[in-house]
This record gives structure tokens, sequence and C-alpha cells, in this order.
């Protein structure tokens, strides 16, 4: 079979090259595609230590199965923008939960302030803001 | 040939844009691809069970990460988590060393690469309504063109079905530095104006393979490993007590 397709390489590399390195787009091998970008923030104002304290966002994509998803966050202050790339991550350890899930039509952030037994004794998480910004790629996830 | 600007100036090259943007004036992050910058390609990927290792044979650390699924607390459907403690990355293959099967994804760019950042237009184009479809669209091999669905496409500067534009990564700058000791805080300047999505990766010296990079913090509060990115730099904080290698990618997306 002919091998048909497309490649574009970046500046001062051959086209011949078969370091995939050297291109921009080769029809050989996909580039990966966001889907949907957006922010979603967090504001917690509850230093109760309980599971009811919940914050949740909900963004719907639709593809029919669970997505990749790059999620990027910060507080305005602790730690600067930072990346989580799809984590369960704990900002305070033992005090703080953060998660983010994926299924077939829904992609969600969920924060839970609760107590794990490890707590630290951290005090003063109350007035935190947490800002997200995601990218849902057209990628599965499985 | 000369610079990615006056390749553009002499007609060489090809540029497509996203969705809504005209190509003309478009700003390199309304970009789809440009053949000015790299991009990041998917060589492989798939399923690796516990313990297990894929031979990519690239004899370099590629760029990769992987996930795995994970039970949270409220038990949505599905949940995962970046697996970037347990996927380790070598040259020649990557290993899982989670208690579970994780999902991996490798890309076709060392690690371990330095690119400068260039910009060629940072001024942003006003987007406008898309009525119809035109653009660019590349299916896999094997597939047709006319009925791919979205994730059979190598690349595609149409709408998704929600509306949003879809868009690939350009990479803006890549770096790394061996020896980062405890107590450092290393700073690595871009020059976007904004605050962009990137991709950090570690080794811990002594290991043979990298990890993707994440911050932790001890039950004292205070970040081991801490990574942050302003409109300015990306900064790499490490108080762990050890010495690590760090390398990056920095994309022109923003991250906020």
């Amino acid at each position: 079979m002919s091998d048909y397709g497309i490649k574009v390489t970046t500046p001062g590399k051959d086209i011949t090259s078969s370091t995939v390195g050297d291109y921009v787009l080769w029809s050989k091998y996909k580039n990966p595609k966001t889907y949907i970008v957006g922010t979603a923030s967090f504001h917690i104002t509850d230093e109760a230590y309980s599971q009811s304290n919940h914050h949740i966002v909900t963004i719907t994509h639709n593809l029919g199965y669970a997505p990749l998803v790059f999620l990027y966050w910060n507080t305005g202050s602790n730690y600067g923008n930072d990346t989580l790339a799809m984590s369960q991550w704990t900002p305070h350890y033992a005090v703080e939960y953060i998660g983010a899930n994926a299924d077939n039509t829904h992609f969600t952030i969920e924060y839970i302030y609760w107590n794990l037994g490890l707590g630290d004794g951290l005090t003063g998480l109350g007035g935190t803001s947490y800002n997200f910004k995601y990218y849902i790629m057209i990628d599965p996830m499985f | 040939m000369g610079t990615n600007l006056e390749d553009f100036r002499m007609g060489y090259g090809i540029k497509v844009s996203q969705a809504g943007y005209p190509v003309d004036t478009a700003a390199d992050n309304q970009l789809l691809f440009s053949s000015s910058f790299p991009s990041l390609i998917l060589l492989f990927t798939g399923t690796l069970n516990a313990g297990s290792d894929f031979y990519h044979n690239l004899g370099y650390y590629p760029v990769a990460f992987a996930f795995d699924n994970i039970t949270v607390p409220s038990t949505p459907s599905q949940s995962f988590e970046s697996a970037s403690g347990v996927l380790n990355i070598y040259t020649d293959h990557i290993t899982n060393t989670a208690s579970n099967s994780v999902r991996y994804y490798i890309y076709g760019r060392d690690l371990r690469t330095t690119m400068s950042g260039t910009n060629i237009n940072t001024t942003p184009a006003t987007q406008t309504s898309v009525n119809q479809d035109y653009g660019f669209k590349v299916s896999v091999e094997g597939t047709s063109v006319l009925t791919a669905g979205l994730d059979d496409l190598v690349s595609f500067s149409g709408l998704s079905v929600a509306g949003y534009g879809v868009r690939q990564h350009i990479i803006h700058q890549t770096g790394y530095e061996d020896s980062v000791g405890s107590g450092s805080t290393k700073n690595y300047s871009h020059s976007l104006g904004y605050p962009p999505m990137y991709f950090p990766f570690y080794r811990k010296q002594g290991d043979s393979f990298y990890n993707y990079a994440w911050s932790y913090t001890i039950s004292s509060g205070s970040p081991q490993l801490s990574i942050q990115i302003s409109s300015s730099q990306l900064t790499f904080i490490n108080n762990s007590g050890n010495t690590y290698d760090f390398a990056y990618l920095i994309f022109k997306d923003p991250s906020n």
C-alpha cells in the first residue's frame, strides 16, 4: 500500500528525518488535541472538619468516553500556579482533598475539607480560593 | 534558512489557526499548529499492568505520563489520578510500579532537550463566529477523513460538538538542569507574558529514570518540591533533602 499522508517538520529539519521530535505534524501519528478549555474556582469559607464541607464543579463534555484532562491550579498566594495533571491531591496533608474525575459525559473537580485522623492541626485555611484551569482532551483516559 | 519569522516573511512554512481566528492575525497561541514551532506527537499509548514494563526503545527519555484508577470519597463513576510517582521513564522502557494498571502516553520528544522560546505574534486576534467548518483535518492511517471520529484524527482545526475550537499544544520552550540541590530555587524565564501550560519532570539523583513531577507537601506544611509558573518564569523549588535533575516543556497555551 502506498504511503499517503502529510508531514511537516520544524525549521531546519529535513522532511526525510525519521526523528519524530523533528516534526510538527506527521499523519502517521496523532497530535494531542484539546476539546474543551475552561476555568473553575472554589472559595473555602468553612474550616469545619467535616465530609459535608464539600465543593464540586461539573463540566459536561459528552465525548462518550472518559477523556484525558490536564488541570492547573493556584490559590493566588500559597503555591502559585501549579500542575495537578489530574491528581487526587492534598494541598494540606490530611486536611484537604481535591480530586478530578471523569466519566463518559462529565468532568468533575471536587474539594473536600475533612479530617483523615492524621490532621496536623493546620488552621486558617478558611478564606482560601482555589482557581483551576482545565484542558479536556480528545484522547481517552482508558 | 533564517529565523522562524524570516521563514514566514519569505513564504516558507505552514500554519493553521484554531476555529474562528484569522490565520493571518492569529497569535501564536491561537494557532492549531505552525511549522515554526514543534508539537507533541503521540507515539504509544495503552494500558500497562501493575509491575509491568513497556519497551519504547526510543533511546532517550521521552515525554510520558500515566493515569490510574482510584477510589475517591464521593465515588464518582470513574476517578483517576496522575500516576506521576509510579511511572518510571527510562531511555528504552517505562515501568508501572503501581499495584494496579495504568494508562500511559508516550510522546516522540526527548525531555532532556533545550529549545529557546521564540514569539512570532503575541497580539491576540478577535475570535469570530464560525458558521461553516472550513479548515484542516487529517485522519489516522486506514481511517476515512470523512467518517473519522475525533479520536481518529491526527489534527483537526474545527469545532468540537460542544462548540469549542479544537486546539493542539504548541511547544514554546524546553529545558533541563541537572544536580539541583536541596535548598535550591531555580527560575527559568519564558517570554510569553502570561502563565503557560507546562509539563515538568524530575529525576532523583542516583535513579536512572524520570518521573512526571508534581508538587508535594509534607505534614509540616512546607512544600518539599514545588513547581510554579508565572507570567515570566517557571520555578522549581527543592527543599526535599535530595538532589534532583529537572526538565520541563512550556507550551503556548495559557494556564490561567
